[in-house]
């Protein structure tokens, strides 16, 4: 029983990981971008959209990932260069992204092509530990993958020009900009990369759960990725346990009626990371968050 | 790449003066839905004259549009008066949900007295439960000075989950999954007299009203005005701030949960778990395109209600999707943003 | 583009800077003039020194020229040929750049990574960090600064900052430097070595500009002078041409001076003509502070002890260096700053701690210097502006129920805008788009026409013109005359001199200097205002173990 849930868990916190991450590249470079919600749920469509015309999974997450790159750079062109309000835009994107692909899909999905979804990749030896093996070490190689992609993002943070420069422009854009650096260049790349790992993560509900799409398929799990990265105060190593608390906290919640739990609703359980995110935020004073988020940047 | 960052560096064009900028953003709106209904396989035309036909062209479609119009009045005063203080309120969607809950608890449990008051009650309770949560966020922006956007849409989730608790353990009806049971048909609002609708909707412009009463002619207007504007200058005259913050996210959370004891004893008789499609969210996007004023919030849904009634009856005419509207309604306010109709910046409360 | 760490050392000798000179200099912003018609030059191997009061422009014209804005009009050239400098890049291509009034380094970025931002392009995949941090500390030795690498900016004291900041620059090449004021936030210690720096630069053949406004750094440093007064251009000295008196003419200009003076001349013979106010009385002391203790944004101890008294009927000028505790005792007696420690009697009234809407019962009206953050909302109108805090106050007589009564606020609002001669349209205009003076007129109206017992008034006549100047400084002496206790805060001397009773010197938060107007001692206030006088018992204390970078 364990090993299912634990299983249904990691299945369940690779697409919220790799959204999760996502969200902390752009919030790192100063950009609030509520609108992952949408950018996830635009990259399952995509994924499920390569299924539809006969294509391989790689391809279909290939499809998330640069779908999310192109929606990224459409949102920074916004919020950058247009200077939108991130919040407004963000929502107004979420009912945008919802609108449009429940109309696509209504209008041209055949509802009968699903179950191309990943195979399990059994890592030898370790998968054959008890308990946990099989439920750890048996899963999709996207689930592996996306602990490659904390890797990345971390080294890409802390060790390249661009993370040292997407941090500057997170917490002090101006000392960036008098320093010779383009702060809107820097924030609009971030919003490219971090979007694309949000698709990926949208797209990952398809390729690894359903196999299909389903109108509004990803159920607020970009909101949940928000709070993960509050959680994770924004490292993304940290991201990995907040996930872990998010993924289990759902799966008790999916596999409820299987798990017998007796007297504690499943509702309330999975209230519990949200509670932890609001605990999250307040006791995380604003020295904390990128001082500059949210907050577009201007000379004059 | 060095040219797009040079690109976006540069001062955002203004695209000559207001006016022209509106016209664009209408007409691309309607370009760019057109194309996404022609992508979906339906000719455009057909569909925008479907649209209006749909909402406006026959009773049961006015009365749809009259109801959604309610909801979308309260959610999207929900959001504009905190944003009138300055404080997004993007909980609108848990404070419904904790609305429609406290509304229906009420209507299935309080007996032995009559109807109409348990009415009342239940409409209190309503108000009093989204006023409870908006405060929270209130208090913990105002204290620990937690970020409201993301205490809020936290709290969604919050409310949300409560609430199929509740459907599922608390008040679970037999035989409909998913749903409490009805609750009685005096315990309801009336429709109003000679009508089909219900009377929610004059609740819901007496809130208008009386929103706007308060904002400008009220001295708690004026300490939300002035907080809106410049918080420091507020304090610097005797506005206690934090007062302010708490009491508008409390007002913010009673007409969002009001618009959810609505949808139980006015609307629908009983609390199904998929009742909202988003109300709370599409109210931010109602109280953006009324720039946050009391008054302009009622045509601002009014015209919202339109377009989602009549999407849905696209799906049964042209086939299409009734997230159509959903489509319409977001491409028109980012380009209304895009092409700075609204100041940017100040974002939804951008008037006086 | 540079180019990796290790080839850089070959580039290290200093080659000459070139000379930069602005002409026709303009800016605006929302339509009112910064810099109007300004011509400007730079040389290499000199110091220049460019003058003005508060508001001048300096700022403005030098953020022209380091990219940070985009001028309205005007050419710059750099050795005769015209550029084009539209952001901090594009400058710092030319090797211009500028240190900033408030530094911006990333505060949890470490020193080290702080200078080497924007060293090497975005794209370039890899940093390497042992070069870097080689590159960098061969920086900091070539310069001679002592900071800690790797320690955080955020934990630096402010001379270190400003250290970083240079160093930031020089390590891009800067061989044209702007510093915007620099010596403002800095212990005379750290002025000195800092002035030695520059000049050491200098000599190496960088052209340097120094934004001030203090006439005796300029005395020691610059090789040339520009002044400015209101947006434009009054006229560029070579150093032989310039004293301290000339300089002085230049920035202030003829007319207020002269209106200035005999303002001060009718002050003193008032003060005369009143015996008794010098007599140490108590009894009608309005306010009276005891050992105040106020924080600053930093943590530091702002207002470190001060214990003042303002009797009725009087004006008590405080004067010192901007910086020394002002604007946080300001803050403090407006209520919206914490006391930390000390007792505090306003007219009799012990108060524990200070709330905005009790000092407003009590009868306490406060200009803050700050107009347009602290005073007024612009965005409201000038009737709401005018009343605004008594309309907030549920005990105010403009409203009953909560609902505001618009006849009675009518009625008042056109009283005062006559009374205090507000000049606008309408009196439903936002204040936001009046002009200084008038929104001034407006602050004035609402804190002073009720017969305040108590004024706090700080830096009143900032940025106004000379008709502004003279209605402020009427209406502040005769509410002395009627009998308001008036606390005047100031960094215009000549202001001072003419409208107090007494005068005091704050440095460090506290009392350096008192003593009667008419018996002031200059030499003595001059040098408890630098922190040599007799009365700065903790002398030259460094400021720097508790300044940290807000």
């Amino acid at each position: 029983m364990l090993e299912v849930l634990v299983a249904s868990a990691v299945l369940l916190m690779t697409p919220l990981l790799l959204a999760a991450l996502g969200e902390i590249v752009v919030e790192r470079a100063g950009v609030l971008n509520i609108g992952i919600e949408g950018v996830m749920l635009l990259g399952a469509f995509c994924a499920a959209g390569a299924i539809q015309l006969d294509r391989g999974r790689g391809e279909g997450a290939v499809a998330a990932l640069l779908v999310g790159a192109l929606i990224g750079l459409v949102l920074a062109y916004l919020f950058i260069a247009r200077r939108v309000n991130q919040i407004v835009g963000g929502v107004l994107f979420n009912l945008l992204a919802l609108g449009l692909t429940t109309l696509l899909f209504v209008s041209s999905f055949d509802n009968s092509v699903t179950s191309r979804i990943y195979g399990e990749v059994a890592i030898p030896g370790l998968s054959a530990l008890p308990f946990v093996g099989e439920a750890l070490f048996s899963q999709p190689a996207l689930v592996y993958a996306s602990i490659g992609v904390v890797l990345l993002v971390n080294y890409m943070l802390l060790r390249t020009w661009f993370g040292l420069h997407l941090r500057a422009a997170g917490e002090r854009p101006r000392a960036l900009d008098t320093a010779g650096v383009s702060v809107s260049g820097v924030r609009t790349a971030a919003m490219a990369v971090g979007c694309a790992l949000v698709g990926l993560g949208g797209g990952s509900i398809v390729l690894l759960e359903s196999g299909a799409f389903t109108p509004n398929i990803t159920e607020g799990r970009g909101f949940i990725a928000l709070g993960i990265a509050l959680v994770a105060r924004w490292r993304p190593w940290w991201a990995v346990p907040a996930v872990a608390l998010f993924g289990i906290a759902e799966a008790i919640h999916f596999q409820a009626g299987s798990l017998g739990l007796g007297g504690v609703p499943p509702e309330l359980l999975a209230m519990l990371p949200y509670v932890v995110a609001i605990v999250a935020v307040t006791v995380g004073t604003a020295a904390r968050y990128p001082a500059a988020l949210g907050v577009p940047y201007a000379r004059e | 790449m060095r040219t797009l960052a040079a690109a976006v560096q540069r001062t955002p064009p203004m695209l000559g003066p207001r006016a022209v900028r509106l016209a664009l953003s209408l007409g691309l709106t309607l370009l760019l839905t057109g194309m996404v209904f022609q992508l979906a396989g339906a000719n455009p035309f057909e569909a925008f004259e479907a649209l209006i036909r749909g909402s406006l062209g026959n009773p049961l479609g006015i009365e749809q549009t009259i109801e959604l119009m309610t909801l979308l009045t309260l959610a999207g005063l929900a959001v504009a008066i905190p944003a009138r203080a300055s404080l997004w309120n993007i909980g609108g969607e848990g404070q419904i949900f904790a609305g429609a809950l406290a509304a229906v608890a009420v209507a299935l449990k309080v007996g032995g007295i009559p109807p109409a008051l348990v009415a009342v009650m239940a409409l209190v309770a309503g108000i009093a439960a989204g006023a409870a949560l908006g405060a929270v966020a209130g208090a913990l922006r105002a204290g620990p000075g937690a970020n409201e956007v993301l205490t809020t849409l936290m709290l969604n989730f919050v409310a949300i989950l409560a609430t199929y608790y509740a459907i599922g353990h608390l008040f679970a009806a037999a035989g409909i999954r998913g749903s409490t049971p009805v609750i009685s048909r005096d315990a309801m609002l009336p429709d109003v007299p000679g009508q089909t609708f219900t009377s929610g909707i004059a609740l819901a412009l007496l809130a208008a009203l009386g929103a706007w009463v308060l904002l400008t002619r009220t001295r708690l207007g004026l300490k939300i005005r002035a907080t809106g504007f410049s918080p420091d200058a507020a304090r610097h005259n005797g506005v206690r701030v934090g007062g302010v913050q708490v009491t508008v996210m409390a007002l913010g959370g009673a007409l969002a949960g009001l618009a959810g004891a609505v949808v139980v004893i006015g609307i629908e008789g009983l609390l199904a778990r998929d009742f909202s499609p988003g109300y709370g969210f599409i109210g931010i996007a109602v109280a953006l395109l009324a720039r946050a004023h009391p008054l302009w919030i009622v045509p601002a849904a009014g015209l919202f209600s339109v377009v989602t009634v009549g999407g849905s009856y696209l799906e049964a005419v042209v086939g299409l999707s009734a997230s159509v509207a959903l489509v319409i309604e977001g491409v028109l306010l980012l380009l209304l943003l895009a092409f700075w109709v609204f100041p940017p910046e100040r974002g939804v409360s951008g008037g006086r | 583009m540079p180019i990796d760490a290790e080839t850089e050392e070959g580039r290290a000798s200093i080659g000459a800077g070139v000379a930069v000179a602005m002409s026709g200099i303009r800016k605006s912003f929302d339509g009112v003039v910064a810099v109007e018609d300004v011509d400007f030059e730079a040389r290499p191997g000199e110091i220049h020194a460019l003058l003005g009061e508060n508001g001048a422009g300096k700022t403005t014209l030098m953020s022209v020229l380091a990219g940070m804005l985009k001028p309205d009009a005007g050419e710059i050239r750099l050795d005769g040929d015209p550029v084009t400098l539209g952001s901090p890049r594009d400058a710092l291509r030319h090797g211009i750049g500028m240190v900033p009034q408030h530094p911006a380094l990333v505060p949890n970025l470490s020193v080290a990574d702080n200078l080497i931002l924007g060293r090497e392009s975005s794209w370039r995949p890899r940093l390497r960090r042992a070069a870097l941090d080689r590159w960098a500390s061969e920086l900091r030795a070539r310069y001679g600064a002592e900071v800690d690498l790797r320690a955080p900016a955020g934990a630096l004291a402010i001379d270190e900052v400003q250290q970083v900041e240079i160093l930031r620059l020089l390590g891009k090449d800067v061989r044209s430097l702007i510093l915007d004021e620099p010596t403002a936030v800095l212990a005379q210690a750290h002025a000195a070595r800092l002035f030695a720096a520059l000049k050491r630069l200098r000599d190496e053949g960088c052209a340097i500009v120094i934004v001030t406004h203090k006439l005796k750094e300029v005395m020691e440093l610059a090789d040339r002078a520009t002044v400015l007064r209101r947006g434009r251009l009054v006229r560029s000295f070579e150093r032989s041409e310039f004293d301290e008196d000339a300089l002085a003419g230049a920035v202030v200009g003829s007319e207020l001076k002269a209106f200035v003076r005999s303002e001060g001349r009718a002050g003193e013979a008032r003060a005369a003509a009143r015996p008794g106010l010098d007599g140490r009385s108590t009894a009608n002391a309005v306010l009276v502070a005891d050992g105040l203790v106020v924080r600053g944004a930093s943590g530091a101890r702002a207002v470190d002890g001060l214990s003042l008294e303002v009797r009725a009927g009087e004006i008590l000028g405080i004067a010192g260096v901007e910086g020394n505790g002002q604007a946080e005792l300001v803050e403090a007696l407006a209520g919206v700053r914490e006391i930390d420690a000390g007792a505090l009697e306003i007219d009799g009234c012990e108060l524990g701690s200070v709330d905005p809407r009790q000092l407003d019962r009590l009868g306490v009206g406060v200009v803050s210097g700050d107009r347009l953050r602290w005073d007024v909302v612009p965005e409201l109108s000038i009737s709401e502006n005018l009343l605004l805090s008594e309309l907030v106050d549920p005990r105010s007589c403009f409203g009953s129920w909560g609902f505001l009564s618009w006849r009675r606020i009518r009625d008042e609002v056109a009283k005062r805008m006559s009374e205090f001669d507000v000049r606008a349209a309408e009196a439903e205009q936002a204040v936001g788009k009046l002009s200084g003076g008038n929104q001034q007129r407006v602050v004035l109206a609402r804190e002073l026409s009720r017969r305040p017992r108590l004024v706090i008034a700080a830096y009143p006549t900032r940025g106004l013109d000379v008709a502004a100047v003279r209605f402020v400084h009427q209406t502040l002496s005769e509410l002395r005359d009627q009998g308001t206790a008036v606390l005047l805060v100031s960094a215009d001397r000549d202001e001072l001199f003419a409208l107090s009773d007494r005068v005091g010197v704050l440095y460090r938060g506290r009392m350096a200097y008192e003593s009667a107007t008419a018996t002031v001692d200059q030499r003595e206030l001059g040098r408890a205002m630098v922190g040599l006088g007799a009365g700065c018992s903790h002398g030259e204390r460094p400021q720097v173990e508790e300044a940290t970078t807000a």
